[in-house]
């Protein structure tokens, strides 16, 4: 194909954009069922800094790269939503919707159903046992190996896992020394977490007691906002930290040194997700309006690492995902849009 | 083109052919794993390069037992390096430039049914794999075992070899992985004679004689003239190679190869130049402003998601201003500061203007009015009231109502917004009145009327639909004359006010002025 086009536009004849009454910044990807392999679900969350907020849930169908809104499922959140996150294809479900997660004041599950174009609440977990008022929480992940497990992480400096077959706490750990930012699942029962005091944490749920801080920020207590694992290969991770332009990529079997420092945004980095069937790529977006996609060599040139490939967006990219449902599409939020980019 | 003296290394195809069977049968005879040929080098004189090799060892999915033939043998051997060049070249799965030794050779025409098939470095063994690295070396003279045997001219036999020093045998480390146990290398036609295997075989001349036989013997079949002793100029030029610095790059560059290839085998990873991808090759000259350019508000919306977002749930209000990016804000800050403004001039204080007393000073101020409206309404025999409802506790604190009416307006109906309690030096007359007194969230109440049946449930009755509980009771009953004294506490955050709890204590009583 020839580069007809002038290089500051890029490709955007190519990208699948939804345009949304009000600003986004939550998304996820539901995991393909087997029933329908084209037409994919795709959750949005408003970022109204208000109590009504919104999920609206688009269907996506990458054979005609059309991207539409379901009207009927888009329902009502308090306040903003901090992540969301479909069920892993783990998930044995015995009903035919899809089930949500998303994570604010409390972790709630949402039911959706295309079929009867219901959204139904299923739960809503507080792990406050004394009071209704629960720590807001920043982030969750779910455990893809073991999918009744879910971790969250709050700014009371605690993560909690649950498990969300019996809507019980599993267990609870207070992680850092201040507010916890992002968590990741490794394994079944490994996870990390990341927080405003600057370290990469590891925990084995089999060994509560001990943490393992594979990194911090070379100035102290700059906090690091969100975190990565590699799950195509368990021993990387990568990382950002606050008002910076790097993407720190991390080797759990050598702690504190960074493997490597991805430093060619021009702006501060917002997201950043791996690739789902390559060990070997990241991509990450951020305030420079562009998504870069990265590979990671075996050797680093004495430059540094040059990213492979570059997007344009229209504005600050907020939100970055990369689902293993769609590993040649990657889902990005900036402004009022969603765009999904081929790869 | 095998007249004369020939330059070290630059073999003929019929010299190469007839090598490579030599290395073929050499090694099958006494079955070891391979067997290379490091010729003197073109470009360096002196230096030991690759020459031939003819891999006779394990192959992945076909064991040693089924005694390959020869010819799969040839082929193996043949393809081993065909892959090491493409690999060199960085190239997947084009055709590679086959070397001269391949062209026309009479071997050729056994391979040319199956030269089609690609070999990936996953299909190889560890044995294989060692062989391959194996062709990326180079030995200046005296240096690692090659050299050595070629300068000195002697026999060299290494066991132990994958233990063996890195000066001496720089492949040790390959060896390992590879369980090659045994090397041997010998001087030869102007180059050097390399035998592996995997077993550890002492050292034994008979065995050489053997091989060296074998060596003789095909060639003695072939062209005598071909076979002339050539002099290697011993030049001692100084590689300076770090060994292991040649084993990670070989490997590194392998790897990088092989990984290149799993991941362009699996997803277009090509960008721009793939069709249909919505991302641009990323170019260095495309950064306009080299280095990083942090803005006003870098990570904004990430950062409100961390920080602002938890704040709107804690407080349940909207975050004070954090960022000021938020242009609602100061706009709101001045209508605010203007309402306040309006209410100190509607509430007659002194002339403080800071928000808590202004706000201190209209509480103050309403209860004065409430009790006065409570007063006028009394006394016109009209109901009106509004309910008082506290939001915190805070701004009340310490802060203590009293109301207090009787049947008669003789007593003065005093009032203190603020503190202390008023005492009514009253008698007690038997004149039918109501007390209530309200302290925080406790309530006196005092009842003096004519007794009626089930009226003091009445009276409870009515309280606790106000939301209050009583906790203290006295009733005295007298000539058909009820004193109640009650003592309540609110239930909830919902407070009565003073004039809702007169009204309805006076229905339930009854028979008042």
């Amino acid at each position: 194909m020839d580069n007809s086009a002038p290089d500051s536009l890029s490709r955007s004849e190519t990208a699948v954009t939804y345009d949304s009454p009000y600003p986004l910044y939550a998304m996820a990807f539901s995991s393909l069922r087997t029933g329908t392999p084209t037409a994919q679900k795709i959750a949005v969350g408003s970022f109204l800094e208000d109590y009504n907020n919104r999920i609206d849930i688009l269907s996506f169908d990458s054979d005609s790269m059309t991207v539409k809104p379901l009207p009927n499922l888009s329902f009502e959140h308090p306040y903003p939503p901090t992540k969301l996150m479909f069920s892993p294809p783990s998930l044995r479900r015995p009903s035919a919707g899809d089930l949500l997660a998303s994570s604010g004041d409390f972790l709630r599950l949402w039911e959706i159903n295309e079929d009867s174009s219901t959204v139904e609440p299923i739960s809503v977990l507080n792990n406050s046992k004394t009071s209704e008022f629960c720590a807001p929480l920043t982030s969750f992940d779910w455990n893809d190996v073991e999918p009744k497990r879910l971790g969250t992480c709050s700014i009371d400096t605690t993560c909690t896992i649950w498990d969300i077959e019996k809507s019980v706490v599993e267990t609870q750990l207070i992680a850092h020394d201040k507010e916890v930012h992002d968590i990741a699942w490794g394994e079944a029962r490994v996870f990390a977490s990341v927080s405003a005091d600057g370290s990469v944490r590891i925990f084995d749920l089999r060994d509560k007691e001990h943490s393992t801080i594979i990194y911090e920020s070379p100035q102290p207590d700059t906090p690091l906002l969100r975190l990565a694992w590699n799950k195509q290969d368990l021993r990387y991770m990568a990382t950002i930290l606050m008002d910076s332009n790097k993407v720190v990529i991390l080797d759990i079997r050598s702690p504190t040194m960074p493997v490597a420092e991805l430093e060619r945004h021009q702006a501060s980095v917002n997201a950043i997700a791996w690739a789902p069937q390559s060990c070997k790529h990241i991509c990450s977006g951020g305030d420079d309006t562009q998504a870069l996609i990265w590979e990671l060599p075996t050797v680093a040139g004495p430059n540094g690492i040059d990213p492979m490939s570059v997007y344009s967006a229209g504005s600050e990219i907020n939100q970055l995902q990369w689902s293993s449902s769609q590993p040649d599409w990657i889902g990005i939020a900036f402004a009022n849009k969603m765009q999904l980019l081929r790869v | 083109m095998a007249d004369g003296v020939e330059a070290a290394g630059g073999r003929s195809k019929r010299q190469n052919s007839l090598l490579r069977k030599q290395l073929a049968v050499a090694v099958r005879s006494v079955q070891w794993s391979y067997a290379i040929f490091w010729s003197s080098s073109l470009t360096q004189p002196g230096v030991l390069e690759w020459g031939q090799g003819y891999y006779n060892g394990d192959m992945k999915k076909r064991k040693k037992r089924n005694e390959p033939h020869y010819k799969y043998g040839l082929q193996r051997s043949k393809q081993l390096r065909k892959l090491y060049l493409s690999m060199l070249e960085g190239d997947s799965g084009t055709t590679v430039s086959t070397t001269h030794d391949d062209h026309k050779d009479d071997d050729d025409h056994h391979n040319c049914g199956s030269t089609s098939m690609k070999l990936s470095p996953d299909d190889l063994s560890d044995e294989e794999w060692y062989y391959l690295v194996s062709m990326s070396y180079v030995f200046s003279p005296s240096q690692c075992l090659p050299g050595r045997a070629s300068a000195t001219g002697e026999t060299m036999w290494l066991c132990n070899a994958q233990y063996a020093e890195n000066k001496l045998f720089s492949r040790s480390l390959l060896a390992r992985s590879a369980s090659i146990q045994t090397v041997v290398c010998f001087p030869y036609l102007g180059g050097v004679i390399e035998l592996g295997v995997t077993e550890l075989i002492s050292e034994d001349h008979s065995l050489l004689q053997y091989v060296k036989s074998c060596l003789l013997e095909i060639s003695a079949h072939q062209n005598n003239d071909d076979e002339k002793k050539m002099g290697i100029p011993l030049g001692f030029s100084d590689l300076g190679s770090d060994e292991d610095l040649h084993y990670k790059r070989t490997v590194s560059t392998v790897l990088n190869y092989a990984a290149d290839r799993s991941t362009r085998n699996d997803n277009n990873f090509l960008g721009s130049s793939d069709s249909g991808s919505s991302f641009l090759r990323w170019k260095r000259c495309e950064q306009r402003n080299s280095g990083f350019v942090q803005k006003q508000q870098s990570q904004n919306v990430l950062q409100k998601i961390l920080h602002d977002v938890p704040l709107m749930h804690t407080k349940k209000l909207l975050p004070s201003q954090r960022f000021g990016l938020n242009q609602d804000d100061p706009w709101d800050r001045r209508k605010e500061n203007e309402k306040f403004s309006v209410l100190r001039t509607m509430v007659p204080t002194v002339n403080e203007v800071d928000k808590e007393s202004i706000l201190n000073n209209t509480i103050k101020y309403l209860q004065e009015l409430e009790a006065r409206v409570e007063e006028l309404e009394s006394c016109m025999g009209s109901v009106n009231f509004v309910e008082r409802q506290r939001n915190t506790t805070k701004n009340l604190n310490d802060s203590v109502l009293i109301e207090e009416t009787s049947g008669n307006y003789d007593d003065s109906t005093k009032l203190d917004g603020n503190s202390g309690e008023t005492e009514q030096a009253t008698d007690f007359r038997d004149e039918t009145h109501l007390r209530v007194k309200l302290k925080e969230t406790e309530v006196v109440i005092e009842v003096r009327c004519s007794y009626r049946d089930y009226i003091v449930a009445d009276v409870m009755e009515t309280l606790s639909n106000l939301h209050m509980d009583a906790f203290s009771v006295r009733s005295h009953t007298l000539n058909g004359f009820l004193k109640l004294n009650l003592k309540a506490k609110f239930r909830g955050a919902a407070v009565a006010s003073v004039g809702m709890v007169k009204r309805e204590l006076r229905r339930v009583i009854g028979g008042f002025p």
